[in-house]
């Protein structure tokens, strides 16, 4: 076994060593604190002014390249449902044409068959 | 080093206009550790201690530890001398592993054999006085304008 001036030797060396690690830990926690509750000097203040600046334009991107999209969205549905109204207007001239033509083609057989009518009597 | 870099190292303050206090304590423990290195290699007597407390064997004796605690010291005012933050706390946090290594073997040594706490007491005074030092008194050692900029990289 160790003899006993080894022993003390080694359990001093080992708790200084742990004493002097949760020192420096304690004073990196400290001054930290510090750090946080003190203002920033004047060239830090200056990097943090482009840093916010350059992130307001890149919400300021965002937010534009958003509301683009948007609207060319709705000007797809639009050209959409335009497309889709002149199909039916299309259609239904189509119908007023056909039922004008079928209207004459009655009407010219109604006058024929009064004709008809009339030469029996 | 880049010129940024010692341009800033250049504009560091004085340590004794940053912290009076933190200064005159390192100035006070460089001055202690020299008087109390030359103390353990002139002015004590091995033969009539019968209790050694970290003397373990031919290596680790008096004179190794005066050597230790003058080095020490001569480092604390070289630090101060060069204005260098970062040496000056690296010499306290290493006087703090060695005055803690002191302090434990101390204490082992008054519980087994009381009548010597008051020396162990003052012991235990220096060591705590040296880690409130180190925490609470020195200013942060500036890091490099290399790592700070990685850093803001890093953010952005």
């Amino acid at each position: 076994m160790l003899s006993e001036p080894v022993a003390i030797a080694l359990i001093s060396t080992v708790g200084g060593i742990a004493i002097a690690y949760i020192t420096n830990v304690v004073a990196k926690k400290v001054q930290e604190n510090k750090a946080a509750k003190q203002p920033k000097d004047r060239m830090e203040q200056m990097f943090d002014g482009y840093e916010r600046l350059i992130k307001q334009m890149a919400d300021e991107d965002e937010r534009k390249a958003r509301i683009i999209r948007d609207q060319q969205k709705e000007i797809v549905e639009m050209k959409l449902k335009l497309n889709a109204m002149e199909d039916n207007l299309a259609t239904a001239q189509d119908d007023l044409i056909e039922s004008h033509k079928s209207k004459q083609l009655l009407t010219k057989e109604l006058h024929k068959m009064r004709q008809e009518y009339s030469h029996r009597k | 080093m880049d010129t940024i870099e010692k341009a800033i190292k250049q504009a560091r303050p004085n340590l004794k206009t940053v912290t009076p206090l933190a200064h005159a304590i390192l100035n006070i423990y460089a001055i202690f550790n020299i008087a109390l290195g030359i103390s353990f290699i002139l002015a004590i007597d091995s033969s009539r201690i019968t209790a050694p407390l970290l003397i373990v064997n031919e290596v680790f004796t008096y004179d190794f530890w005066g050597f230790v605690f003058i080095a020490i010291g001569i480092l604390k005012l070289y630090s101060i001398k060069t204005n260098n933050w970062n040496l000056s706390r690296k010499s306290l946090l290493v006087g703090v592993a060695i005055k803690a290594a002191w302090a434990i073997a101390l204490i082992v040594r008054s519980l087994t054999s009381p009548g010597t706490w008051l020396v162990t007491i003052m012991w235990l005074a220096l060591a705590l006085v040296q880690i409130v030092t180190f925490i609470f008194f020195m200013p942060p050692a500036v890091e490099s304008y290399k790592q700070r900029r990685e850093d803001r990289e890093d953010v952005i």
